[in-house]
């Protein structure tokens, strides 16, 4: 059985609205992102807890009234292998799917 | 009293003695120096600086001697050292007046992390600062200068101090530096303007360094809240812009001219986050100095176009405010 890759926050984080626009502040490395709507609020899902993409997904869809489709899983991968990159999250209990 | 009160003898008996104490903003430095050129810049550009003579803290007490060796005779230098220890490498002995304002620049970025230092210039107006942040070539330091002469108060051309309890701007009111073809516009932008002996060759190229207004000095002890953030660039031949700037696009770009926001943390992130939300955030291109100038008076005047339409935020075309065609 393939254990589930949980998604959490790599530290706790600092983070602004501007005009409608997220920046987040990352202590340990001093860098801060501008981040989207969906970026943002993926990290803010993961501020509660750490997750797996498809309650990321169900989570999303519920708040936002997207539906919970393959786009909608899609954008929340790409978006999570970059926050992977950038440092601010990382993935526990097995490798990403990307 | 102030340093241009000292009889010139005394001036330099002190630089070459005990050392020359003096304030500049919120900083007491220290300096000795027996090279001529240091006491003629000091004499010529901090005459209203007021000096330390009731045994006030000093902040820093830096020195910009002779060359070692043969370079005492040989192709002299100039060598500064901070609290006795050397920091750069030695420059040529006619580069000991910039030398002396490029250590008090690094004296204060390095040291100084009671304040969130960004690299910018600030002025002020009508109780509101305006933050210019910039690379070097940007044309930063010129528009600053015009400013300042134009009925702005410098509080600073390169280093902004922000207070991390209340994010207001502390002045230093230290000269201002100008580079090459910067010095000869300054020159006849405003022929009354007291600049200083020009210094060929330096790693920046042609330096000078222009007088601080004596009634900016008078005031050097009044704060400002940021209320313009303002990007310069200077574009030969471009047609004056004044564009609105994304905040968050501010914040990030702001956090890299400080130069030690890692210091300060999170807080400086709220701080700096702060800044940007209470300030109206531009991109600003010129080449025309008094037009440039004029775009900045309408700015301070609650005024974004001279001529031209006003901006609706709606309207993506209308980010960019053409100030004149």
């Amino acid at each position: 059985m393939n254990p589930v890759t949980l998604f959490h926050l790599s530290e706790p984080l600092a983070w602004r609205a501007l005009d409608g626009t997220w920046v987040v502040y990352q202590a340990r490395t001093g860098a801060m992102y501008p981040l989207d709507t969906l970026a943002a609020t993926v990290l803010t899902l993961l501020e509660s807890a750490p997750l797996p993409t498809a309650e990321l997904v169900s989570q999303m869809a519920s708040e936002s009234g997207l539906l919970a489709d393959s786009v909608l899983a899609d954008s929340i991968q790409d978006t999570l292998a970059q926050l992977c990159q950038l440092g601010l999250v990382a993935a526990v209990g097995g490798p990403p799917a990307w | 009293m102030r340093l241009g009160q000292l009889p010139g003898r005394e001036l330099q008996r002190r630089l070459q003695g005990d050392g020359l104490t003096l304030r500049t903003g919120p900083f007491g430095f220290r300096l000795r120096s027996p090279l001529p050129l240091v006491a003629q810049g000091l004499a010529q550009l901090y005459a209203q600086m007021p000096l330390i003579d009731d045994g006030r803290f000093i902040d820093f007490s830096l020195d910009i001697q002779h060359g070692s060796g043969l370079h005492r005779w040989l192709r002299p230098q100039a060598c500064f050292r901070f609290d006795g220890q050397a920091v750069f490498e030695p420059l040529p002995a006619g580069h000991a007046y910039p030398l002396l304002e490029w250590a008090m620049n690094w004296c204060i970025s390095t040291h100084a992390h009671q304040y969130l230092i960004l690299h910018a210039a600030v002025l002020e107006r009508g109780g509101g600062a305006l933050l210019m942040p910039a690379p070097p070539g940007s044309g930063k330091s010129t528009l600053c200068a015009a400013l300042a002469l134009s009925g702005w108060r410098l509080l600073s051309d390169e280093l902004a101090l922000v207070s991390v309890s209340d994010g207001r701007i502390w002045p230093l009111c230290r000269p201002v530096g100008l580079k090459n073809a910067s010095i000869d516009v300054i020159r006849g932008f405003a022929p009354h303007a007291e600049i200083s002996r020009v210094t060929q060759g330096t790693a920046k190229g042609s330096v000078a360094h222009m007088k601080v207004p004596d009634a900016h000095v008078a005031r050097m002890d009044e704060a400002a809240k940021t209320r313009w953030v303002v990007f310069p660039r200077f574009q030969a031949g471009a047609s004056t812009m004044l564009a609105r700037r994304p905040r968050a696009d501010t914040l990030v770009e702001l956090a890299r001219n400080a130069f030690n926001i890692a210091v300060q943390a999170e807080a400086g992130f709220h701080m700096l986050a702060d800044m940007v939300e209470g300030a109206g955030c531009f991109d600003f291109r010129y080449s025309n100095l008094p037009e440039a100038v004029a775009s900045f008076d309408c700015l301070a005047g609650g005024e974004l176009l001279p001529a031209g339409r006003l901006a609706s935020t709606a309207d993506p075309l209308a980010q960019t405010l053409v100030v004149t065609p």
